[in-house]
């Protein structure tokens, strides 16, 4: 699927290494978005300068997702841009253990329930976000964060191997 | 509350008693079995077949069932769909706000036990009658309308068979 | 004459006799079993809050004063409608002004938009 976005895929790539100063990497993916790996210290700096540069415009955070590979946590951010019509991914890895980033509310306000809920369910603590309380899991949830991997819980049963 | 507990008790010393108790039971039942307000309770993918069975294919108010919003006005309360461990205590007040006699229909394998997701996952509850008593259960992922009108007709058979002194 | 009148007392005594039939008729078949769950306020499974005396909107005024003139026209129609064929052609001619008044006031409260459900 082709999106009819003002720059190409390798137009995006280009200007964005070119214009941001500190070091990115690339995922090779198939998809028609580059996939970038940031540094977590880079994220609040990297997200305000795809939002403000004129010829990116990523005004729409898609999403917010955390995840657990079992060695380390990341958290993926899916990227749009309204006018440009162009999309971006990019994501931050984190060590297992105290887990911390930086909230990215000043730059996409939506970011705002997205960060509770990876802080609820994954336990990473998300820096200089004005709210952060439990809203998804019951009002006495005491079990801990359950999106970690090898979570369990009193009521929580596992997919039997068949064989 | 009625004496209507009390009359198979005081009906059995008059000669033909017995008769009367039984027609006011049939007539009772009856018109319940075949006017079942129905709380509308849909929560996940089978209240999309819950208001297919209640659209003009497979019509609810051809049995004398209309969905009403209010549990009060209810007296059938259809749990279709997934339940979590945060909605169960909303449907447990909502069925202590149904006014007696109220009967449940648990639709779909969420409502049953857990459904799919009674594997690996941490907030879904493990089937309805967990939390309120359940009378009649209709398998499937989900139901196809016919399914939960044959659920709906079990009901009524259940009610039917009430007696005058179970009557609460 | 005195004696038809009786009709109207035997409908108005029947009339709030069903419904007092009705009403305590249930009372035998229904179960009652009050607890305190069953008889707080609904508020769709969560527990209320609040009061539930609110303020309504001044929008309604216009449509409760149009309700009160139209029914007391109706009042008056109804002393006339009884009385029609004893009352010959002026009456006709006169209520059909007072209706045409009363249906110019509705032209214009319609034509002022007064009707659409803002």
């Amino acid at each position: 699927m082709e999106l009819n976005g003002v720059m190409t895929k390798q137009e995006l790539i280009d200007h964005i290494k070119a214009h941001f100063p500190g070091p990115l990497e690339m995922i090779e993916t198939k998809q028609p978005e580059p996939y970038f790996i940031v540094r977590p210290e880079d994220l609040v700096a990297f997200a305000r300068f795809i939002h403000d540069d004129p010829q990116l415009q990523m005004n729409f955070l898609m999403s917010l997702a955390g995840v657990d590979t079992g060695q380390r946590c990341e958290v993926v951010y899916n990227v749009c841009s309204y006018p440009l019509k162009h999309r971006l991914l990019f994501k931050i890895l984190l060590p297992r253990d105290n887990a911390e980033f930086d909230s990215v509310l000043s730059v996409w306000p939506a970011a705002n329930w997205y960060e509770r809920e990876v802080w609820e369910l994954y336990g990473m603590n998300v820096r200089n976000h004005p709210n952060l309380t439990r809203f998804l899991l019951t009002d006495d949830w005491d079990e801990g964060n359950p999106m970690r991997k090898g979570w369990t819980g009193t009521d929580f049963i596992t997919l039997p191997d068949r064989g | 509350m009625g004496i209507i507990k009390k009359l198979p008790v005081y009906a059995e010393h008059v000669p033909g008693g017995g008769l009367v108790v039984t027609s006011i039971n049939s007539v009772l039942t009856m018109s319940q079995a075949k006017s079942l307000w129905y709380l509308l309770f849909g929560t996940a993918c089978c209240a999309i077949e819950l208001m297919a069975t209640g659209a003009s294919r497979y019509d609810f108010d051809r049995l004398g069932m209309i969905f009403r919003a209010s549990p009060r006005q209810a007296d059938l309360m259809i749990v279709a769909g997934t339940i979590t461990k945060k909605m169960a205590p909303r449907v447990k007040r909502l069925y202590d706000q149904m006014a007696q006699p109220r009967y449940v229909l648990a639709m779909g394998g969420c409502a049953i036990g857990g459904g799919p997701f009674y594997y690996d996952s941490y907030s879904v509850l493990k089937g309805i009658d967990l939390v309120i008593p359940v009378d009649v259960y209709v398998p499937g992922c989900p139901p196809r309308p016919e399914a939960l009108l044959q659920g709906c007709l079990e009901v009524g058979k259940k009610i039917r068979t009430l007696k005058l002194d179970e009557w609460s | 004459m005195p004696g038809d009148y009786s009709a109207v007392l035997i409908f108005i005594i029947c009339g709030i006799g069903i419904v007092l039939f009705t009403f305590f008729f249930s009372r035998l078949l229904r179960p009652h079993n009050p607890y305190q769950v069953k008889n707080e306020t609904y508020e769709c499974g969560e527990p209320a809050v609040g009061q539930s005396w609110v303020q309504f909107n001044n929008r309604f005024y216009i449509f409760g004063l149009l309700f009160v003139i139209f029914d007391v026209e109706a009042v008056f129609l109804f002393p006339w409608a009884v009385a029609y064929r004893s009352l010959g052609l002026f009456a006709l001619v006169e209520m059909v002004i007072f209706i045409g008044i009363l249906l110019v006031g509705l032209v214009y409260a319609w034509k002022k938009g007064a009707l659409k459900w803002v």
